[in-house]
């Protein structure tokens, strides 16, 4: 274990502080990005306006000029169509003319229709009551167009006509002298005079809008009613189609989208006289096309300018950051630890100056850091040096502990020496540390622990004793008892102590012999070698000498538990001899006594012949002397038992009452001679006793005895008494007038060994009785009446916690 | 034993005379016409076969000089000769010990010396009709 803490105290020495990371070096110019942004938007923002603003300019221009145009276009097809509407009139009436009065026939009018080949039919008509009076197409006209045609006076009509080809007529009449003379033209002149281009400015479709909804086009006559009634729902929220602003007789122009769907430019006037409409769209895309197409090339413009904006903005922004992007990273770097950045910048402007700024604060920070850096290189030996300190402080604590614990641990004195220097030797890291102990003779220090692993080769520097005194420097600290140490000094080469002639031989660079003192002695020497020549110094000396004091104390220790395990073995040994002894006497005693008592009683008995009272006298004499021989024999062995604490108990449990009974019997035998009165005062609820029931028998037999000893005539109480924990038995007899110093004499010493006779166990004596009552856990005592008399009580323990 | 106590044959293994001597004649006053007398246990087993008779009990003393009676116990109660032979232990040791050591190994009896001459005949009687005597003095 000792191993272990020195070991974690070395380990910690070693540890290093965790590098901290280092910032990743990251950054992206949110300076360009903004630069750029902003001269985007400076540029590109106010172009963007412009083409917006053209754009929208060119569009009105364009649907101004459109309208322009076509409502020039409508206006000059409407006064082509007066024109025309006109024309026809004058012709006609130059054929009323030239019809004059009277009839006409039908192949005059068509000679006269002939002359004008876009005139299809002539009619010539009653005024008044509308009949034909002359037709050049009679298959066309029947009575309900009649009737319809009648209903023009003059000028232009377009007239329906629920059958034929063409749903409606077209006519021109002109009315003279109750008659009428219609005249129909062909769709197709008035078909070409209004899809006639004409002008600058064209480009779109022209309508001729009936007052029924009907539209004469390029492409023919058309009815738009269905169209009408559908569009009128899609019409809704977009600007009125023209078609209904015409039919409601309206003049105008404007954009919207016709009954097509398609998105147009429109124009229309109507003439009432003829209660036609003209109406002239051009769609609006293709009005537009060409300002489109100028819009797009704005739009272009608009771009490459914003690209060459943009290319011009980067390289500015490019011009402005890179310098500070340098400077950014120079810095990191400089963060990281790299100290030795300069910004190379040679502008004049303000990124020159931040640059040269930035250099010079470089180069400071590079003075100031070498300082730093050797100032705290500086601390960190000091630390270090303390450091080493505390830490060779804390081993030689945790060794001294070590050093206490293992000498109250081991009690071997080999072992614990052996483990000692071990300690020592890898707390300190020494070359070899050993322990040298003085002889019996005292004047020899032999080496008591074996050599290092480490130091096994080197052998030679280990002697296994050396002389007190002697010219080693173990020799001389043994005889004085004051510590020394040697080390090789690098420049002076080997430092010899001038008492020793000790060199040091490598790898040992110094040497440390300590002694084991205690008060007034050395018991030896603490010796320590190590490759270090600077390992000795005074502080580490005192050190050394309290781990020293550390092992005097373990020494005596162990040798102290070595005596006294010696001595204990002794005494054991002592009183095996004395048992062994006691029993040898015992037998070797009892021997001849056997002889004795045996022939005298078979005598006594008559087995050899009768006896007369003479010798029966003589023979009692030699009988009870051996018995009381016998006696002492038996008290002296149970004595010693009893010292000895051989003597054997066996508690079980006990009726206090039948041995009591048996005593008595017994006692009263005993005293049949003497006019003695032996009372007994027993109560009848004595507990059981746990004890050996034996022995408590002896011992009341034995005060039994000595009372009747005692008193010659007089009498002998036994009183018993119980309580919880007790039971007191006391004797007490009336006595002969023995002073109590007698007594005490009797009850102290073992001279008597009342024989209770014919077979009965022996008494003991009172001094032995004491002994077993004590043994058996209770107390005796005497107390002496005054005048006469005394009284021996004891006591025993009901249940005693130990019964030896 | 139901036979006649005069005819059971008494073997005492004794090494003091006196004692023999003593044993010897309280037995013939109880009636016992047949003693044997050895000094040690070895000479019984050695001898046995040829010499002894058919012995009903044995009085040993345990405590015999350079031999252990209860070895010597032992060896007799393997023996096939005294098989139906009471062997009780005479000895001067009166420790309780020694008497639960002999109750241990097998003996039939327990005797301390000195002997009580009043009790030894009766105690004779009982032992040879069987009943164990432990009688430590």
């Amino acid at each position: 274990m000792a191993e272990r803490v020195v070991d974690s105290i070395k380990a910690n020495r070693s540890v290093q502080p965790a590098q901290r990371p280092v910032p990743a070096l990251g950054m992206r110019g949110g300076l360009g990005k903004t630069l750029l942004i902003a001269l985007l938007l400076l540029t590109i923002l106010p172009l963007s306006l412009l083409a917006f603003l053209t754009y929208q300019q060119i569009q009105r221009d364009t649907r101004e000029k459109i309208l322009a145009s076509l409502e020039t276009s409508v206006a000059l097809k409407e006064a082509h169509l007066v024109d025309w509407a006109q024309s026809y009139q004058r012709e006609l009436s130059l054929i009323a003319g030239v019809l004059g009065e009277g009839t006409v026939e039908a192949a005059r009018l068509a000679a006269l229709q002939s002359t004008d080949p876009t005139m299809t039919t002539l009619i010539l008509t009653d005024s008044d009551t509308g009949r034909i009076l002359a037709t050049t197409d009679s298959a066309r006209i029947d009575r309900e167009a009649l009737q319809a045609l009648a209903a023009v006076d003059e000028g232009l009509a377009i007239v329906p006509l629920p059958t034929g080809n063409d749903p409606w007529l077209l006519a021109v009449s002109h009315t003279w002298d109750h008659r009428q003379l219609i005249g129909l033209p062909s769709w197709a002149s008035l078909q070409q005079l209004i899809t006639a281009s004409q002008g600058p400015g064209e480009g779109g479709i022209a309508y001729l809008v009936t007052g029924d909804g009907w539209m004469l086009s390029d492409e023919g006559l058309a009815s738009q009613s269905t169209l009408l009634s559908q569009s009128s729902s899609i019409a809704q929220g977009s600007s009125p189609s023209a078609i209904y602003e015409l039919l409601e007789e309206k003049n105008g122009s404007g954009a919207y989208t016709n009954l097509e769907g398609v998105p147009v430019f429109g124009a229309y006037r109507w003439n009432p006289e003829l209660r036609v409409g003209i109406l002239a769209e051009q769609s609006q895309h293709e009005a537009l096309a060409a300002g489109n197409t100028l819009t797009a090339l704005i739009v272009g413009v608009t771009l490459a300018v914003a690209l060459v904006t943009s290319a011009f903005a980067a390289i500015v922004t490019r011009r402005v950051t890179r310098p500070i992007v340098q400077l950014t990273e120079s810095a990191a770097r400089m963060a990281r630890g790299d100290l030795n950045q300069k910004v190379s910048v040679e502008r004049t402007d303000e990124i020159g100056a931040l640059a040269r700024a930035f250099n010079r604060m470089a180069a400071d920070l590079r003075v100031l850091y070498a300082d730093l850096e050797a100032r705290v290189a500086e601390r960190t030996k000091q630390l270090e040096e303390a450091n080493q300190q505390t830490q060779s402080h804390l081993m030689q604590l945790a060794t001294s502990a070590e050093v206490a614990r293992v000498a109250t641990s081991i009690r071997e004195l080999d072992a614990l020496l052996t483990t000692v220097v071990r300690l020592i030797g890898r707390a300190f890291e020494l070359h070899q540390a050993s322990i040298y102990l003085v002889d019996d003779s005292g004047q020899w220090v032999v080496a008591a622990t074996p050599p290092n692993q480490a130091g096994s080769d080197d052998a030679t520097t280990l002697a296994d004793r050396v002389q007190v005194s002697g010219p080693t420097l173990v020799g001389r600290v043994a005889a004085d008892g004051y510590r020394r140490a040697v080390h090789v000094d690098a420049d002076k080469g080997q430092d010899v102590d001038r008492d020793t002639r000790d060199a040091l031989p490598p790898p040992v660079a110094s040497e440390l012999a300590v002694p084991l003192r205690t008060q007034n002695r050395v018991l030896g020497v603490l010796d320590l070698q190590s490759s270090r020549s600077n390992d000795f110094g005074e502080d580490e000396q005192i050190v050394y000498q309290s781990l020293a004091d550390q092992i005097c104390i373990a020494i005596e220790n162990a040798r102290a538990y070595a005596a006294e395990r010696e001595m204990v073995a002794r005494l054991q040994e002592l009183d095996q001899i004395q048992a062994r002894f006691l029993t040898n006497m015992s037998h070797a005693l009892r021997t001849p006594l056997t002889s004795i008592i045996g022939f005298s009683r078979v005598l006594l008995k008559e087995l050899d012949g009768p006896i007369n009272e003479v010798q029966r006298t003589d023979l009692a004499a030699i009988h009870d002397s051996g018995r009381q021989l016998l006696g002492l024999i038996n008290d002296m062995m149970e004595l010693s038992h009893l010292e000895l604490g051989t003597a054997t108990f066996s508690p079980n449990d006990v009726d206090l009452v039948e041995i009591i009974e048996g005593v008595i019997a017994t006692t009263r035998a005993l005293a049949r001679d003497r006019p003695i009165q032996i009372y007994e005062e027993v109560p009848s609820d004595l507990p059981i006793l746990y004890t050996d029931g034996q022995r408590v028998r002896q011992v009341i037999l034995a005060l039994l005895s000595n009372a009747v000893k005692f008193t010659h005539e007089g009498s002998i109480h036994l009183r018993v008494t119980s309580d919880n924990e007790y039971v007191t038995i006391s004797v007490s007899d009336s006595g002969v007038d023995i002073t109590r110093e007698e007594r005490e004499r009797i009850f102290a010493d073992t001279r008597n060994g009342a024989q209770a006779g014919n077979g009965e166990v022996p008494a003991f004596s009172l001094a032995v009785s004491r002994r077993v009552v004590e043994k058996l856990g209770g107390q005796v005592w005497l107390e002496t009446m005054a005048g006469s008399g005394s009284c021996l009580t004891f006591t025993l323990p009901i249940r005693p916690v130990e019964v030896e | 034993m139901a036979h006649d106590i005069q005819d059971t044959c008494v073997l005492i293994v004794e090494d003091n005379v006196r004692n023999y001597a003593l044993l010897a004649r309280l037995l013939s006053f109880m009636g016992v016409r047949q003693t044997e007398w050895r000094r040690s246990g070895w000479q019984i087993l050695e001898f046995a076969q040829d010499t002894m008779p058919q012995v009903d009990l044995i009085l040993l003393d345990i405590h015999l000089p350079e031999e252990d009676g209860f070895e010597v116990l032992s060896r007799l109660r393997k023996d096939g000769h005294f098989r139906n032979t009471r062997v009780v232990a005479i000895t001067a040791d009166i420790s309780r010990a020694n008497l639960s050591r002999a109750q241990a190994a097998g003996f039939d009896g327990f005797l301390a010396k000195p002997i009580n001459v009043d009790l030894f005949p009766d105690q004779i009687r009982r032992i040879l009709e069987g009943e164990q005597i432990w009688d430590l003095g």
